[in-house]
């Protein structure tokens, strides 16, 4: 870790942006931090949402650092993408360190996307500011990035970053929860589902438990029929949702929700269930489908 | 006894004014300003020996006109605080107050009614139009013109307080304005060139003043003088009066703020719509003077006037510095009357209140218990009354000058303006949280949000960094709506308070609230700029960090390349700081990966 960066991270904590960052990250280099090796793995976070880590590509660090860090914006995007590739953990400290030095917006959203392929607890300093930078499209990939991220730290930065007013930036927060299941999230999430943002419908799917899946289908008339179907729809779909009293309780509140994305979302859960054991919830769920399709649903 | 010599004195000099000029009251030539003429005449009034109100009874009194499908007249006893009496009466005019009668128009008629009960004594048609009326004693002086005819002529008529019949009428060849009477002796201006002194038991001319640097629009008389004048000043009538020259009478006069200047010193008395109450006299300078005595210019007493401006009133000192001011809730002040003592007005609610001429403390409030009043005018017959209470505490002219500059009618912008001008001079962090409050409200129209700032920057308000910190760290939201309001313009006051004595605590949290700001993706380039010049003024190095933050990571973006000011700002805070700020500054500007025109930029700082 450069000193440079460690300079930059330690001013970030003096002044409380990056809250929850880990106290090692403050310790300016040389002081107690080590520095990592060459040829050593990336730092060892575990990645949110039990995805495995992707499979290692060796890649020239120097080289593909000089290009990231040159004119050529197209081939600093494409370095980018080659680092974030890579398991090394040279490849992950290179763009981290550029990342804390500035890049040019469009890069800089590369190099974010790339951070967060391996993340480390010490990126999330840099990835957090990055979430209040004035492009948005950078704020975007800084917030999707902090998706993989299980430290509360980041989740904080994504909570946060659904309260941007640019919709981009809260729809790849919203991924970012609907990725690290933040629960934390509920209440911006049904406060933008109340707004009829549609962003919110999934990650709030995500989320969402027995109580919380009640209270939004209690919603019905005061968000947009779509939204709210999408949302109710997205929960019946997840293997780990509540037992069957709760997805009855569910197929009930989506069938009183008109339009097709209603149809569409009961048709899907009664697809994705096996006919056997028998459940309640189907049957009722491909009634309601057959009576929407052989009438004006 | 007295008044018998004075009569044969008043007719001498009659007699001696007819031989100069002949025998009309009114004419194209006569003795102009003669001052021994006029000194003897004046000599003759018989003036109370300190300030009484102008009634018989003694009471300081207040004659109110309702509106309404029937008009109605109150004649309100302001030292008892509740109504005298109230009569139905189709009040046209001024009210008009005599030593036991008022009168004024009704209807069509001249109506003079008892002081005591408001009964009707007597009526008279009016024959013509009323220009004006005044009363002194036991004697109405009523001036009406036949405006039908193809030669339009003037009239004074004295008339009988207890009988209404005609003592005497005078005709004029040109415009006479509404006259003053005291003491015996009746002011009637003519042609607005001259003020014609006649015997008010008979008429006759006895003198007259020409007007030779102003013309003549007004004359009043108060308990202790007579005072005639213009729109731009005020003559007292006393024998230097008789020069008709500002530098050699007893003159007075003052620059009003330029919001303020439609207030007049008296009613326009050749105006035929002030012979009635009329907005015109919601915009009145308050003054008073000793009547007689002195030398050399008029002294405003107190070397102050007040300036009632519909709802308000203000204090001015005579050199123009507002010293206090009053802002009357909801409704316009109708009528006002400096009484020499206090200053009494009334508001279109009906609500009776008296201001400290000194502090514009509210000394008395009461209302004249009419629900529902709509007030169209008030005489008020008030001179020595002197309450001392203190009727409304809180009404102090910090809370004057926020509520008017906060009130939400459109038509006092320009006062509204020169109530946060005077802002400025009031000490307080409450003050200038006001002011913030007022910058911030998205209903303060531009023009005064403008002079706000201006009036915040000036007042350099160390103590009340606390409230600007309140005020600029709100951050926007998008789910609950909320977002920073005036950045830029509050940003710009907290950089005036460089190599201000700053509290520590409060220091943190403005600059917690600047970098809120400035890390803001909201933020635009002006509030960036402003916020940076801030931080700059006010860190004592707690601006580096998050000022390195900004260079660093936008020192490779165009849009940021783009705002030179911004650029130039971060740099020179940094540069200015030295230290560590300074090495950054030396790597943005070596550094490759810097758009060059920062890297230049931050060299030129540099090299400085």
């Amino acid at each position: 870790m450069s000193s440079r960066r460690m300079w930059w991270w330690s001013s970030l904590l003096a002044a409380g942006l990056a809250a929850g960052v880990g106290v090692a990250a403050a310790q300016p280099a040389g002081k107690g931090v080590k520095q990592p090796k060459a040829g050593a793995k990336a730092p060892a976070a575990k990645p949110a949402g039990g995805k495995k880590p992707p499979k290692a590509v060796n890649v020239d660090v120097a080289a593909e650092r000089a290009r990231l860090e040159g004119d050529d914006k197209d081939a600093a995007i494409d370095a980018a993408g080659k680092l974030g590739g890579s398991n090394q953990a040279e490849a992950h400290e290179a763009i981290l360190d550029v990342l804390s030095t500035g890049l040019e917006p469009g890069v800089a959203a590369a190099a974010l996307t790339a951070a967060g392929k391996h993340p480390g607890k010490d990126d999330i300093a840099v990835l957090a500011f990055y979430t209040k930078y004035r492009d948005p499209a950078v704020r975007a990939a800084a917030a999707a990035a902090l998706g993989g991220y299980e430290q509360a730290a980041a989740h904080k930065a994504i909570v946060a970053a659904l309260h941007d007013q640019d919709g981009g930036v809260r729809a790849a927060a919203a991924g970012a929860v609907q990725q690290a299941k933040i629960k934390s999230a509920a209440e911006p999430l049904l406060a933008l589902l109340a707004k009829g943002d549609p962003a919110s419908g999934k990650a709030l799917a995500a989320i969402a438990d027995v109580d919380m899946a009640r209270f939004i289908g209690e919603q019905l008339g005061q968000v947009p029929d779509d939204l709210l179907a999408e949302c109710l729809g997205a929960i019946l779909l997840r293997a780990d949702f509540g037992n069957e009293a709760a997805r009855l309780q569910v197929v009930r509140a989506l069938g009183k929700v008109n339009g097709p994305a209603a149809t569409q979302a009961l048709a899907d859960y009664v697809s994705a269930t096996p006919e056997k054991p028998p459940r309640q919830s189907r049957r009722e769920a491909e009634a309601m489908v057959e009576a929407r399709l052989g009438g004006d649903q | 006894m007295i008044r018998a010599r004075n009569a044969i004195v008043v007719a001498v000099l009659v007699v001696i004014a007819s031989a100069c000029g002949g025998t009309q009251s009114f004419g194209l030539t006569s003795d102009d300003n003669n001052r021994a003429a006029l000194g003897k005449a004046l000599a003759l009034r018989e003036l109370p020996t300190k300030l009484a109100p102008r009634n018989g009874t003694g009471k300081p009194m207040a004659f109110v006109v309702l509106g309404g499908k029937q008009r109605r007249l109150i004649a309100f006893d302001l030292a008892a605080g509740k109504a005298a009496w109230t009569v139905d009466a189709d009040v046209q005019s001024k009210v008009q107050v005599g030593d036991d009668f008022v009168v004024a128009r009704e209807g069509s008629d001249i109506v003079g009614r008892s002081i005591s009960d408001g009964s009707v004594r007597w009526k008279k048609p009016v024959g013509g139009e009323l220009v004006g009326a005044a009363a002194d004693g036991g004697r109405a002086f009523v001036v009406t013109t036949d405006a039908n005819t193809q030669k339009p002529t003037w009239r004074i008529a004295a008339l009988d307080g207890k009988s209404g019949s005609e003592l005497w009428g005078a005709d004029a060849p040109g415009q006479l304005g509404a006259p003053a009477a005291q003491g015996g002796i009746v002011m009637s201006p003519f042609l607005k060139q001259w003020l014609s002194f006649l015997d008010a038991s008979t008429g006759q001319p006895i003198t007259r003043v020409r007007g030779i640097d102003e013309e003549i629009t007004f004359v009043k008389a108060t308990s202790d003088g007579a005072w005639f004048g213009s729109a731009i000043g005020v003559f007292r009538v006393d024998e230097a009066a008789a020069s008709g020259q500002r530098a050699d009478a007893t003159y007075g006069t003052m620059t009003l703020p330029k919001q303020l200047a439609k207030a007049t010193w008296a009613n326009d008395g050749f105006d035929g719509v002030q012979a009635g109450y009329s907005a015109a006299d919601r915009t009145r300078i308050l003054w008073r003077s000793p009547g007689q005595g002195g030398e050399g210019s008029l002294r405003f007493q107190g070397d102050a006037v007040a300036i009632h401006y519909f709802r308000f009133v203000f204090g001015y000192s005579v050199k123009g510095e507002m010293q206090w001011a009053y802002s009357h809730p909801r409704v316009e002040l109708v009528a006002s009357e400096h009484a020499g003592t206090t200053l009494v007005a009334v508001s279109q609610r009906g609500e009776v209140i008296a201001l400290d001429p000194e502090t514009g403390a509210v000394r008395f409030k009461a209302e004249l218990g009419v629900p529902n009043a709509q007030v169209l005018g008030a005489t008020i017959d008030a001179d020595g009354w002197s309450p001392e209470g203190e009727a409304d505490p809180g009404a102090t002219t910090v809370a004057a000058l926020i509520s008017i500059a906060r009130d939400r009618d459109a038509r006092f912008a320009d006062v509204k303006e020169l109530a946060i001008s005077a802002l400025a001079s009031l000490p307080g962090k409450e003050v200038t949280a006001e002011i913030i409050g007022i910058i911030q409200d998205p209903r303060t129209p531009a023009k005064l949000r403008e002079t706000a700032v201006e009036v915040l920057v000036s007042r350099k308000d160390a103590a009340a960094l606390d409230a600007f910190a309140d005020a600029i760290g709100v951050p926007y939201d998008y789910l609950t709506g909320s977002a920073p309001v005036a950045v830029a313009e509050l940003a710009r006051a907290m950089a005036g308070l460089a190599g201000a004595e700053i509290d520590p605590a409060a220091r943190k949290r403005a600059v917690d609230a600047l970098v809120l700001q400035l890390e803001s993706p909201e933020s635009d380039g002006p509030e960036l700029l402003a916020v940076v010049q801030a931080l700059a003024a006010i860190g004592d190095g707690a601006e580096v960090a998050p000022l390195r933050r900004q260079l660093m990571a936008y020192r490779a973006d165009p849009m940021f390349a783009q705002d030179t000011k911004l650029v130039a700002a971060v740099i020179n805070a940094l540069v200015a700081r030295g230290g560590s700020g300074r090495e950054w500054v030396a790597f943005v500007g070596e550094d490759p990966r810097t758009i060059e025109s920062i890297a230049a930029a931050a060299r030129a700082a540099l090299a400085k």
